[in-house]
């Protein structure tokens, strides 16, 4: 199966992640903040009046200093629905949507801590190849970490 | 009970709609046993479901049908067209029954004995009723004929009404958005007018959308006696079950939440409350406990209390299990009230550790049942007296997606707090509150309460002040019956309505906060989680925070609810009058009012009230509706808009400055209410009681600080007022003092000499200074007891 892959900058690399678990891609305004909240979490957005966790990919990925939920605002995010909640994840910019050029690969050289947690394989685009990212994974660390 | 019967035809219906089919395929081959099964299974649920309902011929006919049918299948009997056509003509019969339960018009009397006589091996044909299938579009007509007298039903998937349940809120979000933008652009009146009437119509659906959801109590109550009954089988225990659901609806959603803790109380009831019959003997009590469950409704609140009359809960054997524990020190536990005991059976690690049983030891403990309900925003307290019973008492809001909350403001950001847990709130400005700091920590002395103080700001991490600063507002918060404590925040903003929204799980594990909703501004908000604050803070709970019980009692008796009666005067405003003085509401016509006179007058029967409240509005057309006031001795009338509610204000009044037409401001159901100040009322009207029987008081008319300031004050305190020169005699007179030596006779039985100076006590004793109110006060009141006695 030929995946859409949304191509997306986080923390400076370009990676891919797949275009059928995204909602939309939307700029983030003033984010509400969460006291106590992990580093990980940015905030609360609003969204057509839906409340989303807006998770800071960067440091989620160990990738990025601690900010402290600091609210702030935010640039663009990628919105996710996970377990019947919104989540947005930031991104650094959102370059493209297209089809793959082949099948998601496993990854042949090791990516880092942060980033193998989350990925899902590789997978080809036209002339090179790019981490496909698993948004769900990633989400899934963040329910998690909250309980340890 | 019309529940229970509106879905008996519901299901009968959509079981008979399915028939059609059915039957006319069994028409044409009787042996078709598939169709036989069905058929089979209709009118053995008719039969069944006419136990529970008082229908007599029709579980006689179905009864009928279901044993011929049973002798066909089990193969005794061979289908023939007579018996078809004759369970046909049953079905038929049947059908146009229903039609009529469904109209509510009783069933008329046709002779059914041929329709079973007809279903005996060889019996007589019967022709079917109507031929054909219109018996069966029967229904249908008699529904179109009968739509006005019952409301028809349907079934909708509960998913779907969640779904529409949260467009709505959403809608309601956008609508805020929307006025938002409309008040921050330049739009034409127009517009703002269809937006409006937008509103007012999405608050109509918001409404009936939440009413869609709203339940009512009665199923969720009847599977208790069933449950008590196999338990006390179980137990060898005697128990009565009284149950009653009220007239109470609540959200669907908070019923699932209650359901197994509700079982779990009713459970422990009858397992570790009532008695076996032989120890209710040897106590004095009859054979058989009484179990009551009963739900009632005030404001948005839901109380749903469970009460036994068994053995009540061991204070002390709980405090001791709790310090084996190490719950509680050993010295905290001997000294633990009776109230505070009881909280800890929802500690996690104590609910009947070593007293497990199969029956109420099913893996939840009190400490689940109490997060369950405070899960549905609720709250759950325990009273109980020794050998007499217990009472368990859950408070639950009625919807669970818009709560009322209080919004509070910390280090600039803002948060919310479900009202329901708000006991009180005490601006800085208020008196009667004082901080002790202890290290790190604060409490606050509070009308006799020790309360633990949480500086939200530290809770949250926002804010260096490690203390809650003299200038913060604090929340009184009442988790439940003796769980109190203070959260100083920087300031208190508003109650709103909040369409609350779940958290996703990331932020939920953070545990301070228990839902989301947005501001009007569009801005996601928290809402914090009282509970899990107090917890987070290191609150313990079971340390005594009350001053002490002396104390407490002194409080609670100096300081009962006071009950009032809401009301909106002419010029629209929420304001309240104690219950006391309130005789009774009467409408009077508008003509039967006289305005020319001063006071206003109203005549009522052969009463003449004399009026107020009609400052500051227009009478209303038609009835106009008045508060008739005594006072013990006269009447007046209070005019008023509208009569809302009677409620107890328990919290601080804040009060007016004495003598004001209102005498403070108070919150009741978290809006701010205006008390009138009776006294004032009574006074300025002139109409306390008959003027002769009235103490007398000579005042000097020459002086104009006797006439503009003293005069109300004596005459406020039921005096008639005379001047020098009346004859009448006068039992005290307030007099300038001229100094001891040139006193003359006021011409009164006695003379209070008012002096110009606040210090010396005028040489003799007898003078006053004329500004000390309270002494003022005191000289018109000794007069008064011992002029009327």
């Amino acid at each position: 199966m030929i995946l859409t892959i949304v191509v997306a900058t986080i923390a400076g690399s370009e990676v891919a992640l797949p275009a059928d678990r995204i909602d939309c891609v939307i700029e983030l305004g003033a984010l509400t903040p969460v006291p106590r909240a992990p580093a990980a979490i940015a905030g609360l957005a609003t969204l057509r009046s839906r409340v989303l966790t807006v998770i800071d990919t960067s440091v989620a990925l160990g990738l990025a200093p601690d900010r402290t939920s600091s609210g702030g605002t935010g640039g663009k995010a990628v919105v996710i629905r996970h377990g019947g909640h919104d989540y947005a994840l930031c991104v650094d910019a959102v370059r493209d949507v297209k089809q793959a050029a082949g099948e998601v690969e496993p990854l042949s050289v090791p990516v880092g801590d942060g980033w193998q947690r989350v990925a899902r394989g590789m997978i080809a685009t036209g002339a090179s190849h790019l981490l496909l990212i698993d948004p769900d994974k990633l989400i899934k660390m963040q329910e998690l970490e909250m309980i340890t | 009970m019309d529940e229970l019967l509106g879905e008996f035809i519901a299901e009968t219906r959509e079981m008979m709609d399915a028939l059609q089919g059915e039957i006319v395929a069994w028409e044409a081959d009787p042996a078709d046993r598939a169709r036989l099964d069905a058929i089979f299974r209709f009118v053995h649920t008719v039969k069944g479901n006419c136990g529970f309902f008082d229908f007599p011929q029709l579980a006689a006919l179905s009864h009928a049908a279901e044993d011929a049918l049973a002798d066909v299948r089990s193969g005794q009997r061979k289908p023939d067209p007579a018996l078809v056509d004759a369970v046909l003509a049953i079905i038929d019969r049947v059908a146009a029954m229903m039609a009529m339960i469904e109209a509510g018009t009783p069933i008329e009397d046709g002779d059914d004995s041929a329709l079973i006589d007809a279903l005996a091996p060889g019996g007589a044909t019967v022709e079917r009723a109507d031929e054909g299938n219109a018996a069966l579009n029967a229904p249908q007509a008699a529904v179109s004929s009968g739509a006005a007298a019952a409301q028809r039903s349907v079934r909708i998937p509960v998913g779907l009404m969640d779904s529409l349940m949260s467009a709505v809120s959403d809608m309601v979000l956008a609508r805020n958005e929307t006025a938002r933008r409309l008040s921050a652009a330049e739009v034409q009146p127009e517009a703002r007018t269809s937006f409006d009437r937008l509103s007012a119509i999405l608050a109509d659906v918001r409404e009936h959308v939440t009413r869609m959801r709203m339940q009512r109590l009665d199923p969720l109550f009847r599977n208790i006696p069933r449950v008590v009954r196999d338990l006390a089988q179980e137990l060898d225990r005697q128990v009565l079950v009284d149950i009653d659901p009220g007239d109470v609806e609540l959200d669907r959603e908070i019923i699932e939440m209650i359901r197994d803790p509700l079982m779990h109380i009713v459970r422990n009831a009858v397992d570790h409350g009532i008695e076996p019959p032989s120890a209710r003997l040897a106590a004095g009590k009859r054979e058989t406990g009484i179990l009551s469950v009963c739900a009632s409704q005030s404001g948005n609140q839901v109380e749903i209390q469970i009460t036994d009359d068994g053995k009540g809960i061991d204070a002390e054997r709980l405090v001791a299990r709790a310090v084996a524990a190490g719950i509680v020190g050993e010295a905290e536990g001997r000294g633990m009230p009776r109230e505070m005991a009881f909280a800890l059976m929802f500690e996690p690690g104590l609910s009947t550790a070593h007293s497990v049983t199969a029956v109420s030891g099913r893996g939840v403990g009190m400490d689940v049942v109490r997060a369950n309900v405070e899960k549905a925003g609720g709250t759950i307290a325990i009273s109980s007296t020794p050998g007499a019973g217990t009472a368990i008492t859950l408070r639950l809001p009625m919807t669970l997606s818009i709560m009322p909350a209080l919004t509070i403001r910390q280090a600039g950001q803002t948060f919310a707090i479900p009202r329901a847990v708000v006991e009180e709130i005490i601006r800085p400005e208020e008196l009667g509150v004082a901080l002790t700091e202890l290290g790190q920590g604060c409490i606050a002395h509070h009308r006799g309460m020790r309360l633990p103080c949480v500086a939200l700001g530290e809770v949250l991490g926002l804010g260096n002040s490690s203390a809650p600063r003299g200038d913060s507002a604090l929340v009184i918060v009442k988790l439940n019956q003796t769980d109190h404590f203070a959260i100083a925040v920087d300031r208190v903003l508003d109650h709103q309505e909040l369409v609350v929204k779940p958290l996703s799980r990331a932020v939920l594990n953070v545990g301070l906060y228990c839902g989301s909703s947005l501001l009007d501004d569009g801005q996601p908000l928290l809402m914090l989680d009282a509970g899990s604050i107090a917890r987070a803070a290191g609150i313990d709970f079971t340390q005594p925070h009350v001053g002490d019980a002396a104390e407490e009692r002194g409080h609670a008796h100096s300081r009962p609810g006071l009950p009032v009666m809401l009301f909106t005067g002419l010029d629209r405003r929420l304001r309240a009058i104690r219950m006391d003085v309130v005789r009774r509401v009467e409408t009077f016509s508008r003509a039967d009012l006289r305005r020319d006179v001063d006071p206003p007058q109203a005549v009522i029967g052969d009463a003449i009230l004399p009026l107020a409240g009609l400052e500051g509005g227009r009478i209303p057309r038609g009835d106009v509706s008045i508060l008739r006031l005594h006072d013990g001795h006269g009447e007046a009338g209070l005019v008023v808009r509208e009569v809302l509610d009677i409620a107890t204000m328990d919290g601080e009044i804040a009060r007016s400055r004495p003598g004001s037409a209102i005498e403070g401001t108070a919150m009741v159901n978290g809006r701010s209410v205006e008390l009138v100040n009776a006294y004032h009322l009574f006074a300025t009207l002139g109409c306390v009681g008959d003027p002769a029987k009235m103490p007398v008081c000579r005042l000097p008319e020459s002086d104009p600080w006797f006439a503009n300031f003293l005069r109300p004050l004596v005459e406020s305190a039921g005096y008639r007022v005379v001047g020098e020169g009346d004859a009448d005699k006068a039992d005290l007179a307030f007099a300038p003092d001229p100094g001891v030596k040139k006193r003359k006779s006021a011409k009164a039985a006695n003379t209070v000499w008012l002096r110009d100076t606040a210090d010396g006590e005028g040489g003799d004793g007898r003078s006053v200074y004329r500004y000390d109110r309270l002494a003022l006060l005191a000289a018109l009141h000794a007069v008064r007891k011992g002029a009327v006695a």
